[in-house]
């Protein structure tokens, strides 16, 4: 082939272009630590990355709608507790208080503790998860437990079911409705209330009466506390499903958008050397000339 | 005439003729970086010889032509493949642009954004008696529509910034074709002589070219040297010495269209004609690719619009009422969050029909749900698949031309170069040329000077 200045000219500057394109795009994925820097990279690539930013979003929701559930349920639980234990501090009362060895002053001011008792029930009755009462069902704006004077309860619970989003259409219930708690299977403000009526009464037998019931209550109380447990658990565990979750997106994520730093680093000394070659190779070819040599 | 003097003829002749190649190599020296030039020869013949005793005799050297050394095949390639450089380059440059414009490599395009929103009205759900969460939610959406009008209206504006440049282009094709029918004139006029018009013919070369990478045309060459350029099926661009104008008007869609025009004033729209070059790169964007992926932003909004409207309208707001349209609008480009929800938030239907307020946050879950289900392209994609897919959509028709341009790169380089080792200029040949014209010459001087030595001799006698 016959080889024109031109031509020597043009091949070296599109081969030093090739080179120095192909150092660039090198270049850009060492600088960005990203294999896709935009979407006419890998354009099936950018979907994919483009789905999983989509899970992610997703899980980190999840996550957030999960610790809400959590500190919910866990509120619950333990106001559980503390109302299991004032019934059983009211079961302690009712029997000492059966026995005669007591007298009716004694039984005066167990009945001031058992009022203390039914307003500290009835004030954890009404606890609020920051700005929701954690027993009203629906109603979440209205304390859901009151009385009047004479110790009798009113209740304004609906019967609202409250659901958390905790993965892909599943939903988790967290909340425990005051009636079914409280007053349905055993009105424990009742019991509670008998107790107080009786020892104002004076009345060992109508006092000894309510020893079971308080036991009924307590039971109760149990049973609706081993429930939300049961919901405690089942919300740790999709808790720990999720983080394990999102490490694997993660990682698949990673695989797909970030660059292989070994292999492109290598691969960016690589061209750099080709660079360098034709350059070398370029400076040989468009130095001499037959000007050199005829002089 | 085989005297003395006719030696003496001979040796003139030569000196001309040799100083005339080496003037020819001194142009193609001097051309040597000269884009479009062919380099050319004396050709140079034995002139008439006579016969004469003992036999005939030579009479030197005479120059027949002037010549330029091409292959006129190659001329046609390199304007054919000029056209589909041209078309994908300028399809490269503004798929490009909009590419950048969803800017969705770096995670905060439209993408985030709509998972922001959806995952906003869990964030209700766990409180859904709560102000907070139902504002942090409108926000989300107003981020959410501020990026669906940003997104349009910059891809809209690629669109004008076409209209702009294919106006451009018009005063471009106009100016190359009036020098290309001056240049048809000027050779006509040469080549009527006898003569070859090297380098007008070279120049105009170098105009089909850049025209071809405008506009694809077809062009042919009369028995005069003059060359004819059609444009847009048969209509003549340059013919003979006349040259005709296209321009763009702005015809029954809002953007320009490429009017052709005849001396008589009739005019003919060829947007549609134009098959090559850059005006079918920027015709084809704007007028097939961006419609697509407008239409695919409106047509995600729209079934956003509707599916969210028809869920919050089955809703509860706070104050227990069935929830208003939560969106007005129905494209990309006019949606709207409704503005009697944005001034109260207590608006925002939260409740399932059916619950209890403010308990209630069976709504707002529905609403997040949205994000899963399957909504769009007949029941096969949810919302963020459907803008994904139109993410991955526009990178692969920006790679396809970056592909295209890369492969018309390779095919232009190899006929520029073959046309570069028929026609280029090679400073060594041209060297080992001129040093073999310039002996030449000098032995044509020596021969002078013997034939004086000669003569002198000759007189000297008498």
């Amino acid at each position: 082939m016959r080889v024109s200045n031109r031509l020597i000219a043009n091949t070296v500057n599109s081969n030093l272009f090739k080179n120095t394109d192909r150092l660039l795009d090198l270049q850009t994925m060492v600088s960005s630590g990203k294999r896709v820097n935009k979407p006419s990279d890998d354009p099936i690539s950018m979907g994919r990355i483009l789905d999983y930013r989509t899970t992610l979003a997703s899980v980190d929701q999840y996550g957030r709608n999960i610790s809400n559930g959590k500190a919910w349920l866990n509120l619950t639980d333990s106001v559980l507790g503390s109302i299991g234990d004032l019934v059983i501090r009211a079961k302690e009362l009712s029997i000492y208080q059966a026995s005669d060895t007591n007298s009716p002053d004694d039984r005066r001011i167990a009945s001031e503790e058992v009022k203390n008792i039914f307003d500290q029930v009835m004030a954890l009755a009404n606890t609020k998860q920051g700005n929701s009462y954690l027993f009203a069902g629906f109603n979440t704006d209205t304390p859901p437990f009151d009385r009047d004077d004479f110790y009798n309860i009113t209740h304004s619970v609906d019967n609202g079911d409250i659901d958390i989003v905790i993965g892909v259409d599943v939903r988790l219930n967290i909340n425990t409705n005051g009636d079914d708690a409280f007053i349905n299977n055993v009105n424990i403000f009742e019991v509670i209330g008998d107790l107080n009526t009786a020892l104002e009464a004076d009345d060992t037998n109508a006092i000894a009466n309510q020893i079971e019931e308080l036991e009924n209550a307590l039971n109760h109380i149990l049973i609706v506390r081993a429930n939300t447990g049961a919901r405690l658990n089942r919300i740790e565990s999709t808790e720990n499903h999720w983080a394990d979750f999102k490490l694997n997106i993660q990682t698949q994520l990673s695989n797909e958008e970030d660059a292989d730093i070994m292999k492109v680093v290598s691969d960016m000394i690589a061209q750099e050397a080709a660079y360098k070659a034709s350059l070398a190779a370029s400076a040989k070819i468009i130095q001499p000339s037959l000007i050199d040599f005829i002089r | 005439m085989s005297d003395i003097y006719g030696t003496l003829n001979v040796a003139s002749r030569a000196l001309l003729a040799q100083q005339k190649a080496i003037s020819v190599t001194g142009h193609n020296i001097a051309n040597a970086n000269t884009p479009g030039f062919s380099r050319q020869r004396v050709n140079m013949e034995t002139n008439e010889p006579l016969s004469f005793y003992p036999g005939q005799m030579g009479t030197g050297v005479r120059p027949v032509s002037v010549q330029r050394v091409y292959d006129q095949f190659i001329g046609v390639q390199v304007n054919h493949e000029n056209q589909s450089m041209g078309r994908w380059s300028a399809q490269k440059g503004a798929l490009e642009r909009i590419e950048m414009i969803l800017d969705e490599s770096t995670g905060y395009g439209l993408n985030q954004r709509m998972s922001e929103f959806w995952n906003s009205w869990e964030d209700i759900s766990n409180n859904p008696g709560s102000p907070t969460e139902r504002v942090v939610m409108l926000n989300k959406a107003e981020l959410m529509l501020g990026e669906f009008h940003k997104i349009y209206q910059d891809i809209e504006h690629v669109q004008k910034e076409i209209d702009i440049s294919i106006s451009g282009t018009m005063e471009d094709i106009n100016f190359t074709a009036q020098e290309i029918a001056v240049l048809n004139d000027k050779i006509s006029q040469t080549e009527t002589g006898g003569q070859d018009a090297n380098d007008y013919r070279d120049k105009r070369d170098l105009l089909l070219k850049e025209l071809s990478s405008m506009i694809d045309i077809t062009t042919f060459e009369n028995e005069k040297g003059m060359v004819t350029a059609l444009v847009g099926r048969g209509r003549p661009l340059v013919e003979n010495i006349f040259s005709w104008n296209l321009s763009a008007q702005t015809g029954t869609s809002e953007h320009k269209d490429v009017v052709w025009q005849d001396n008589n004033g009739n005019s003919a729209i060829i947007t549609q004609d134009i098959s090559g070059g850059k005006l079918k790169g920027w015709i084809e964007t704007r007028d097939v690719k961006i419609p697509e992926y407008l239409n695919s932003l409106d047509i995600l909004a729209d079934s956003m619009i509707n599916e969210v409207n028809n869920l919050h309208e089955a809703g509860l707001d706070l104050n227990g009422i069935a929830g208003e349209s939560f969106f007005t609008g129905s494209s990309a480009s006019d949606i709207a969050i409704n503005t009697s929800i944005v001034d109260d938030v207590n608006l925002v239907a939260a409740a399932s029909a059916g619950e209890g307020v403010p308990g209630g946050n069976g709504n707002a879950i529905d609403m997040a749900n949205l994000k899963n289900r399957m909504t769009m392209s007949d029941g096969h994609a949810s919302f963020n698949d459907y803008y994904n897919s139109l993410v991955s959509d526009i990178g692969s028709n920006v790679k396809q031309a970056s592909i295209n341009v890369k492969h018309e790169t390779e095919m232009l380089t190899h006929l520029e170069n073959y046309r570069e080792s028929i026609s280029g200029v090679s400073l060594d040949e041209e060297m080992v040329n001129l040093v073999k014209f310039q002996h030449a010459y000098d032995a044509s001087a020596k021969l002078i000077s013997t034939i004086d030595e000669l003569l002198t001799t000759l007189i000297n006698m008498v």
